[in-house]
């Protein structure tokens, strides 16, 4: 469910009517206001995320800390690292130029690594799934609506529900 | 889909609302027991015994309780949904697809009882203001299953 606080921070980057899972944003704050359940380390970690999700203009840097942040806090936090998983792979995508020239496809991402790097290995594969031929591919990540708005159409949009 | 009776004398506009939401509750109930139903088969791990098991005593639960709210809709002589179809979509919850860390079903299932939760909790608002007390109390053991569910599951997260 979207929150009236996502909607004030990230409303042109969440597609409500899409969109089940509980805003980021609100699980962050949740954990921030359990003082005596983190680590002033943590405090920050997590201040920077919720940092990068308001600005919603780097999606590396924002999964790059959120993977961060997940090995640090998961263990003890599942249910809310769980929450902010589905959240950001209803948000996220990865665009991916399978070769130069090529079409952008834009891939669902399933966060089921704890890196950037890996997540990016499985992204590429998602993509290489559906044909083509593999040269020099360029990938990044980039928030879904800001995909849109870029000129990627949604036909070239590959889900990981297709796939696997 | 309205599911109430032909006759609208037989109802009002309150009761009418009770129905719709004691209808939601009904496919969110379907489809809360065919998730928790796939949890059981699928899951795997250290864990697997513990929780085969519990996934197993809640999916029995909700097929009582699917029944019973299913009747309460008949007995308030307006007609209960049903089809896979139907249900899902009414429902509008997120599956999730096998195979999962058993962790993750533990916190999809948790997701899907907090969602038939607030559902429930209107629902027995609702009937409070329309003076039906049987739809009320259904509301509210189905509450209380619920919550005992969720703090179990939450429970299962914390411990591990």
């Amino acid at each position: 469910m979207i929150s009236a606080n996502c909607l004030s921070t990230l409303e042109s980057d969440c597609e409500s009517s899409a969109c089940r899972w509980r805003c980021a944003i609100e699980v962050i704050d949740e954990l921030l206001s359990e003082h005596s359940l983190i680590t002033g380390t943590e405090a920050d970690d997590l201040l920077d995320l919720r940092w990068t999700l308001v600005q919603a203009d780097d999606a590396e840097a924002t999964l790059r800390l959120f993977c961060t942040v997940r090995r640090r806090m998961e263990q003890r936090h599942y249910l809310a690292f769980f929450r902010i998983r589905r959240w950001l792979e209803n948000h996220m995508m990865a665009a991916v130029v399978l070769r130069p020239g090529g079409d952008e496809k834009l891939v669902s991402l399933k966060l089921d690594h704890y890196c950037v790097e890996a997540l990016r290995r499985s992204s590429l594969c998602f993509a290489l799934q559906t044909g083509g031929v593999i040269d020099r591919p360029r990938l990044r990540f980039c928030f879904r609506q800001k995909a849109s708005r870029q000129g990627v159409t949604r036909q070239t949009e590959v889900s990981t529900k297709q796939l696997v | 889909m309205s599911t109430t009776a032909k006759n609208p004398s037989a109802t009002d506009k309150k009761q009418a609302e009770v129905v719709d939401s004691l209808n939601l509750v009904l496919a969110d109930s379907y489809a809360l027991m065919a998730l928790t139903h796939l949890a059981h088969w699928n899951v795997e791990g250290e864990d697997f015994f513990p929780l085969h098991k519990a996934f197993q005593e809640q999916y029995e639960n909700l097929f009582e309780a699917i029944d019973e709210i299913a009747e309460r809709v008949r007995a308030l002589n307006a007609y209960a949904v049903g089809g896979l179809n139907a249900l899902g979509k009414l429902a509008n919850i997120e599956e999730f697809k096998s195979p999962l860390p058993q962790k993750d079903y533990v916190a999809a299932l948790i997701v899907v009882h907090e969602k038939v939760t607030e559902d429930a909790l209107r629902t027995r608002e609702l009937a409070g203001s329309a003076n039906d007390l049987e739809t009320q109390d259904l509301m509210i053991k189905r509450l209380q299953w619920h919550e005992k569910a969720l703090w179990m599951l939450k429970s299962y997260l914390k411990a591990s």
